[in-house]
C-alpha cells in the first residue's frame, strides 16, 4: 500500500471517519512495515494497541470459580424472586379460600334458576296464571286492610285527652297552697 | 440455558470483559471482581439472554455500569499506582522488553484520557466494535461517539509526542 493512501487513511482515522476495514488496513500496515520517521508515532500507537488486544484474563481457576458460584447461585437469586411471589400467592390463596367458603356456606343462594318449560308460550301462560292468582289473593287481603281505617276513629277519641291536660294545669295552682303552708311553718 | 451452554457461549467473553473492566478500573483486582459479578448477573438473567441482539454487547454494558457504579461508591479508592509494577510482572515473559515498554506506555497514555474517551477508544481501536455496537454499549449517539473518538485519537498522539520530547530533553 502506498504512503499517500496511508496518509489519507490516517487523516480519516483522526477524524473518526474510517471504517473497521480501513482501520484494519492501518493496523496491518503499521505492524508489519518499516515506516518513515514522521509516521513513527502511529507505529508506536498501533503496536501498543496490538499488545493490549492480546491481553488475557490471567487467573486460571476463574472458570471453575464462576461455575461453582453459579451452582450455588442457582438457588439464591431465584429464591429471592420467589419470596416476593410467595406473598402474592398467599394473598391470592387466602382470597380464593374465603370466596370458596362463602360459596359453600351460602351456596344455595347463588344457585341459578333453571328453566322448567321447553315451550316459551306455555311458560308465559303459566306465569300469567300464577301472577293472576297472586293478584287475586292480594286484593282479598287488601279488603281486610280497610279495617285499619277504624283505628283512625279511635285516634280522634284520644283527642279528648288534651282536656285532661288542661285540668292538670289547673291542679298546679294547688302547689301554691303548699308553698304558703311552708312559709307559715317556718315563721312559727 | 444450562451450565454447559453458559460455559460454552458466555464464559469465553471473559477476556474481552476483563480488558474493558481493566481499562475502566485501571487495575487488575477490581477488574477481576467486576467480571465475576458480570457473569453472575448474566447467569441470573440467562433465560432472557436470547432476547438481546448481542449477548456480547449486553455483557459489555453490564461491565461498564458495574465499573462506573464501583468508582462512584464512597469507599472506592484507586489502586492505580501499585498496579504499574503488577502489569510489568504480569506481561508475558516471551515478549521482548521493547514490547513490554510499548504495552506500559500505551496503557498509561490511555489511562490519562477522560473516562468516556477511554471507553470509546478501547471499544473501537482495541476491541474493534462497530459504531452501532458502541452506541448500544455506551448508550450515546453516533455523533457523540465520533467526536469523542476523534478527540481521543488526536490526544493519544499528542501525549505520545510529548513523552518522547520529554525523554529526549532528559537525555
Amino acid at each position: 500500500m502506498n504512503l499517500q493512501r496511508i496518509e489519507e487513511l490516517i487523516g480519516k482515522y483522526e477524524r473518526a471517519e474510517t471504517t473497521l476495514e480501513e482501520e484494519n488496513q492501518l493496523k496491518i500496515f503499521f505492524r508489519n512495515e518499516v515506516v518513515p520517521a514522521h509516521l513513527q508515532d502511529y507505529k508506536e500507537i498501533f503496536s501498543g494497541y496490538y499488545t493490549l488486544t492480546d491481553e488475557r484474563f490471567t487467573s486460571n481457576d476463574f472458570d471453575d470459580k464462576i461455575l461453582s458460584l453459579i451452582g450455588d447461585q442457582k438457588i439464591i437469586p431465584i429464591s429471592r424472586i420467589r419470596k416476593k411471589n410467595i406473598y402474592v400467592l398467599t394473598t391470592l390463596a387466602a382470597g380464593i379460600i374465603i370466596l370458596l367458603g362463602i360459596y359453600f356456606r351460602f351456596g344455595i343462594n347463588f344457585s341459578s334458576i333453571s328453566d322448567t318449560y321447553d315451550d316459551p308460550q306455555l311458560a308465559y301462560a303459566e306465569t300469567r296464571k300464577v301472577l293472576l292468582k297472586v293478584s287475586a289473593t292480594m286484593n282479598a287481603g287488601l279488603t281486610e286492610l280497610n279495617r285499619v281505617s277504624e283505628f283512625n276513629n279511635g285516634l280522634t277519641e284520644l283527642n279528648n285527652l288534651s282536656a285532661f291536660e288542661a285540668g292538670m294545669n289547673n291542679m298546679k295552682k294547688i302547689s301554691i297552697l303548699d308553698k304558703t303552708k311552708e312559709i307559715l311553718t317556718t315563721k312559727n | 440455558m444450562t451450565v454447559e451452554t453458559f460455559k460454552i457461549e458466555v464464559l469465553p467473553l471473559k477476556h474481552k470483559l476483563f480488558r474493558f473492566a481493566k481499562r475502566l478500573m485501571k487495575n487488575m483486582p477490581d477488574a477481576e471482581d467486576i467480571v465475576q459479578e458480570v457473569f453472575l448477573r448474566l447467569w441470573v438473567r440467562r433465560e432472557s439472554l436470547a432476547e438481546y441482539k448481542s449477548v456480547e454487547a449486553f455483557a459489555m454494558t453490564i461491565t461498564k455500569n458495574l465499573c462506573l457504579d464501583r468508582m462512584k461508591s464512597k469507599d472506592y479508592k484507586t489502586e492505580e499506582l501499585t498496579i504499574v509494577h503488577q502489569q510489568v510482572s504480569h506481561a508475558t515473559p516471551y515478549k521482548k522488553l521493547e514490547l513490554t515498554d510499548t504495552y506500559n506506555r500505551i496503557q498509561m497514555i490511555m489511562n490519562s484520557l477522560p473516562e468516556q474517551q477511554r471507553m470509546i477508544i478501547h471499544l473501537r481501536d482495541i476491541e474493534g466494535f462497530e459504531f452501532e455496537e458502541i452506541e448500544e454499549i455506551m448508550n450515546i449517539n453516533l455523533n457523540t461517539i465520533r467526536v469523542n473518538l476523534s478527540r481521543a485519537r488526536k490526544r493519544i498522539k499528542e501525549i505520545l509526542q510529548n513523552t518522547y520530547n520529554y525523554e529526549f530533553a532528559k537525555n
